[in-house]
């Protein structure tokens, strides 16, 4: 196994429920960003989420990233509150820059009548 | 009193979510083919959903993940997307079905032409899921499903040799084609164990919050509203086998089911077979247009909800409005939802272990499960139907060809 | 509406569903006759509505006529045209349900022994 999938097995954070601090769900852990592994001290610099994120898992990862064009964002380890089922963050969606395609997909549907029923 | 209550109007919601079209298809023409000789079948089936159930329930009260958070988390991104647009073509085809049904139902009620009753019967769809409570729809297109209890009476006034149908519920190789009728057994199996069934169940739990204290709930909730469900699944096969066998009459028509409970009760049966039609395949088809958007929401982190009104969850919103779309332009074209509910079938068939295999992986495991994880019981019955579902994604589609889609 | 149905169930089914052996062909005649004679006996017992004895028969006659094209034995060609006559009185509620029915019932055997 490489290091990521080591790491990643030790916190069980890939592919895991983003939850941010106002309890809204925001995507998945996509990828992992790892530094120092060459010093032998690996450990994750951030949480990778959306397309560039998506590259990083094989072939159909990287097939899906050149479909489907979502902002890749990094979400410093820092800013992860809790490692639980789910990953809890420390600050809400907008304020990490998650939630772009919920505002878009948002301004679509409060358009049609009834929306917030 | 308010926790009976719950379990009653889950087994009613499961009662009516058990039968679909593909059921109604697969059962009345299994019958008219075969009699009672294939009761048998759809006693796997029915066995097979309540394991499956059980068990996507037990993993959503204590682990509070649903299917495909499931699915991605054991799986893995590459094998995780695969399975999601595999389960999200079969939901598209399922959810085509439904709506055919349903315009053909309105079209014997009503003698309105087909394709206008498909833009009312979708433009309807739409409006229930967008704006009607959910207790709403659980009630009224459950207990609207339970007018489907008249072929029961059906099954009964047309007073079929119950010798032989005591002996349908024996395993056998039964007489006539053999290619054909593997084939029956199959879509039989396949339109009890359709998946989006267990997609919205195990969705449903995550959103109630389920708890391991309401693993009775879930257990009582499996257990008997999908073996009430099967009685109708019988009682259909019953008297199509009774009315329709002795008369040579294939059953590949919709209006023949109908017919099935008209000619030994009258008109009443004729009405209430229409009607629980009606609300048993709009149940489905909601149902499977909510599973479409809980798919795709939950292996990509979005939010999602039935709960969650409709701006509170934009993009799960879109995700079932896309699919109610396509299904509708899928069935517009003319083509005969007879046939999309027998390629959905076999194709969920073809795609269940995708998504039956995480489940069962994940009720296995105790890091995820504690000591609720699968017991000896629970993995005899899992491992069971974890060979049975294989075997038959495997012999499917050659089956639907060799057999010539069960025409013979 | 006839024609547009026919139209649009070659194009879709292109044939893979219509047999096209001459035994098969005769249980499908069989098959649908001994139907309408049911549904005729239903309209006779007034079991169903018309509404729905309508649609019905139309989407019989529909299966009738996907078959038609592609029948070659004369003596089946001739029962098929029989039973859509049967068909036609049945939409349009001409003739008595009773005869229908039994000329029906006449024309799913003749079929029946045509497909031995």
């Amino acid at each position: 196994m490489n290091i990521k999938g080591e790491i990643d097995l030790g916190l069980g954070v890939l592919d895991h429920q983003l939850i941010d601090s106002e309890d809204h769900r925001c995507g998945k852990v996509d990828d992992l960003e790892l530094e120092g592994v060459r010093e032998g001290n690996p450990r994750v610099r951030a949480i990778v989420t959306g397309a560039g994120g998506w590259r990083g898992r094989g072939r159909v990862g990287r097939l899906l990233a050149a479909l489907v064009h979502t902002k890749t964002v990094f979400i410093p380890w820092e800013e992860v509150a809790e490692v639980g089922a789910e990953i809890r963050l420390r600050r809400t969606a907008a304020e990490l820059g998650l939630g772009r395609g919920r505002d878009a997909a948002a301004r679509w549907v409060e358009k049609v009548p009834g929306s917030s029923l | 009193m308010r926790k009976i209550f719950s379990i009653a109007l889950g087994i009613i919601a499961a009662i009516g979510g058990f039968v679909d079209i593909g059921d109604i298809v697969f059962n009345v023409a299994a019958g008219a083919v075969f009699g009672y000789q294939l009761l048998w079948a759809v006693v796997i089936g029915v066995g097979g959903i309540i394991t499956y159930a059980e068990m996507c329930g037990r993993v959503a009260a204590v682990s509070e993940k649903a299917v495909f958070d499931v699915v991605r988390e054991r799986l893995g991104f590459s094998v995780g997307l695969v399975t999601l647009v595999a389960g999200q073509l079969v939901n598209l085809l399922t959810l085509a079905a439904e709506i055919g049904g349903v315009a053909l139902t309105l079209q014997f009620l009503s003698g309105l032409p087909y394709r206008l009753l498909l833009v009312l019967g979708v433009f309807a769809l739409f409006v229930v899921l967008w704006a009607m409570p959910f207790s709403w729809i659980e009630r009224i297109f459950g207990y609207g499903g339970l007018a489907l209890l008249v072929f029961v009476v059906a099954a009964i006034k047309l007073n079929p040799d119950w010798g032989s149908v005591a002996h349908g519920f024996v395993p056998s190789t039964g007489s006539g084609n053999g290619v054909v009728y593997a084939y029956y057994v199959v879509g039989l199996i396949g339109a009890a164990m359709i998946p989006y069934e267990v997609y919205f169940y195990s969705s449903g739990a995550v959103e109630e919050r389920w708890r391991p204290k309401d693993l009775g709930i879930n257990r009582a909730n499996a257990l008997i509203g999908y073996a009430l469900g099967g009685l109708l699944s019988f009682a259909l096969m019953i008297s199509a086998g009774a009315l329709l066998l002795p008369r040579g009459i294939h059953a590949d028509l919709f209006g023949t089911v109908s017919l099935v409970a008209a000619s030994p009760i009258g008109q009443l049966g004729l009405i209430l077979a229409l009607v629980g039609t009606l609300f048993a395949v709009s149940g489905a088809a909601i149902d499977s247009a909510f599973s479409g958007g809980y798919n795709i929401a939950q292996f990509f982190g979005w939010e999602w909800g039935k709960y969650r009104h409709n701006a509170g969850a934009p993009r799960f919103t879109i995700a079932w409005s896309v699919m109610l779309i396509l299904a509708f332009l899928i069935v517009v074209t003319g083509v005969d939802p007879i046939l999309v509910t027998e390629f959905s079938v076999i194709f969920a068939v073809v795609a269940l272990p995708l998504t039956y295999l995480p489940i069962f992986l994940v009720a296995n495991d105790r890091a995820y499960m504690g000591r609720y994880a699968n017991g000896v019981l629970g993995n005899i019955f899992g491992g069971l139907y974890l060979v049975i579902i294989l075997v038959i994604a495997v012999v499917a589609i050659p089956l639907l060809i060799a057999s010539n889609m069960g025409q013979g | 509406m006839r024609r547009w149905s026919l139209v649009i169930c070659s194009l879709l089914l292109s044939g893979c569903l219509v047999p096209s052996e001459p035994a098969k062909q005769a249980e499908e005649i069989s098959s649908i006759s001994a139907e309408g004679a049911l549904l005729a006996h239903e309209v006779g017992e007034r079991d169903v509505t018309g509404t729905f004895a309508r649609v019905h028969a139309e989407a019989l006659r529909t299966k009738l006529s996907q078959l038609e094209p592609k029948v070659q034995v004369d003596t089946l060609a001739r029962l098929l045209r029989d039973a859509d006559a049967e068909f036609a009185a049945l939409e349009d509620e001409s003739g008595g349900a009773g005869e229908v029915e039994r000329r029906l019932e006449r024309i799913a055997k003749q079929a029946h022994e045509l497909a031995k």
